[in-house]
């Protein structure tokens, strides 16, 4: 396995692990290797402000040559989407409705899997549509949410090609009526979706995209790692790397690789303090120079 | 004569055609109401996890939903919509 060989990278694992640490240690090492490299953090619990000690916000931020940061939170790109929808909505609907359609349209927010589809979306942005980075190393939130996130798009498939086959019906009969339709907005908005949907999935599925978990030598970071790791394998998504994060010893080593045989490892000793700013993600980054072994 | 064959003719287009499109346009109306039903289905008690994405589509069809509350609250409403389809007696 080449490191460099992949374009995308996910990082899972459980809330303080080092997820953050290890994508920014991660995307100094591609901005090392020559490629322009975005480390992007789509947890609302930021942290690459930390990692990287300066402040980093929603506009991909420079941090050293070919490397850039960026944070922006799910949860505001939720609200941001809402209130355009809202904004449609005023101006297309009748006076009579828009009031019942924007309290409809603000409860949608607290639906289940909405910040997981606003992540979903910026993932899709930030590494498909307007992917502006050869490299791009995202610092992802907690597993079982992630897990979730990640899967749902073959779920969305077969859904929305249900729904564009119902609308394009309804067109069919209104066009037999004799109504004129041109450009129908629904029709637009699914097909749409199911194509973000399908590059989505493309993207997770592509042999070009490393996702990897970290974990630190202890049973709770480890048991999540390799439910992580079924369940993911069980939505049809290979989990490609393993790392073993704070180790201070050749036991706490084995018990990573006897726990996660066939995957690839690379372990990143402890260090004595959180590792900040771009020279401690340096030494950090060499340990990622080392080939990683397949277990036994 | 000539004038009374002519609106012979056109009564029986009008009967004929207008029931046809209206058909047409009862059909187009169902499947609206089935696709307003997806979107907003969590009204009905029904969870929709892409509550999210499918909320974008109501600046577009929320106009109806007046006319869906009232046939998905009046259930002896969809009777008398079947009814009307088949022709009452």
């Amino acid at each position: 396995m080449k490191l460099t060989e992949f374009k995308t990278v996910f990082l899972s694992g459980k809330g303080g692990v080092g997820k953050s640490t290890v994508s920014s240690a991660l995307g100094v090492y591609f901005s090392e290797k020559g490629y322009r490299t975005l480390v992007a953090s789509l947890d609302p619990a930021h942290s690459l402000s930390l990692t990287f000690d300066t402040e980093i916000r929603e506009k991909p931020k420079k941090i050293a040559e070919n490397l850039f940061a960026v944070e922006i939170n799910p949860e505001k790109e939720a609200q941001r989407y809402l209130e355009r929808v809202k904004r449609e909505a005023r101006e297309l609907l009748s006076p009579v409705v828009i009031g019942e359609i924007e309290k409809q349209i603000e409860l949608s927010y607290y639906s289940p899997g909405a910040l997981e589809l606003a992540t979903a979306d910026l993932i899709y942005r930030i590494a498909v549509s307007e992917r502006e980075f050869e490299r791009v190393v995202f610092d992802t939130a907690p597993s079982g949410y992630t897990v979730r996130m990640l899967t749902s798009p073959e779920l969305t498939e077969e859904w929305f090609k249900r729904l564009i086959a119902l609308r394009k019906e309804a067109l069919k009969y209104r066009k037999m009526a004799g109504e004129k339709i041109e450009e129908d907005p629904v029709l637009r908005i699914l097909e749409r979706r199911l194509r973000e949907v399908r590059e989505l999935r493309n993207l997770l599925l592509s042999p070009e995209t490393l996702i990897g978990i970290v974990v630190n030598p202890q049973s709770l970071p480890v048991e999540i790692g390799k439910r992580t790791v079924e369940e993911l394998s069980f939505a049809g998504i290979e989990v490609k790397l393993i790392v073993g994060n704070k180790i201070s010893s050749e036991d706490e080593k084995e018990l990573i690789e006897r726990e996660f045989p066939q995957i690839p490892k690379f372990f990143i000793p402890a260090m004595g303090k959180e590792p900040k700013g771009v020279e401690k993600l340096k030494e950090i980054a060499k340990h990622l120079k080392v080939k990683p072994k397949r277990g036994n | 004569m000539k004038e009374w064959l002519k609106a012979v003719k056109l009564f029986f287009r009008g009967a004929v055609s207008d029931s046809a499109t209206d058909k047409l346009e009862y059909k187009a109306a169902v499947l609206n109401d089935t696709l307003l039903t997806v979107v907003l289905s969590e009204r009905l008690g029904i969870p929709n996890p892409m509550a999210y994405y499918t909320v974008e589509l109501l600046p577009y069809i929320g106009n109806d939903l007046p006319g869906w509350e009232r046939r998905m609250a009046d259930r002896e409403s969809v009777i008398s919509r079947v009814m009307g389809e088949v022709g009452e007696p």
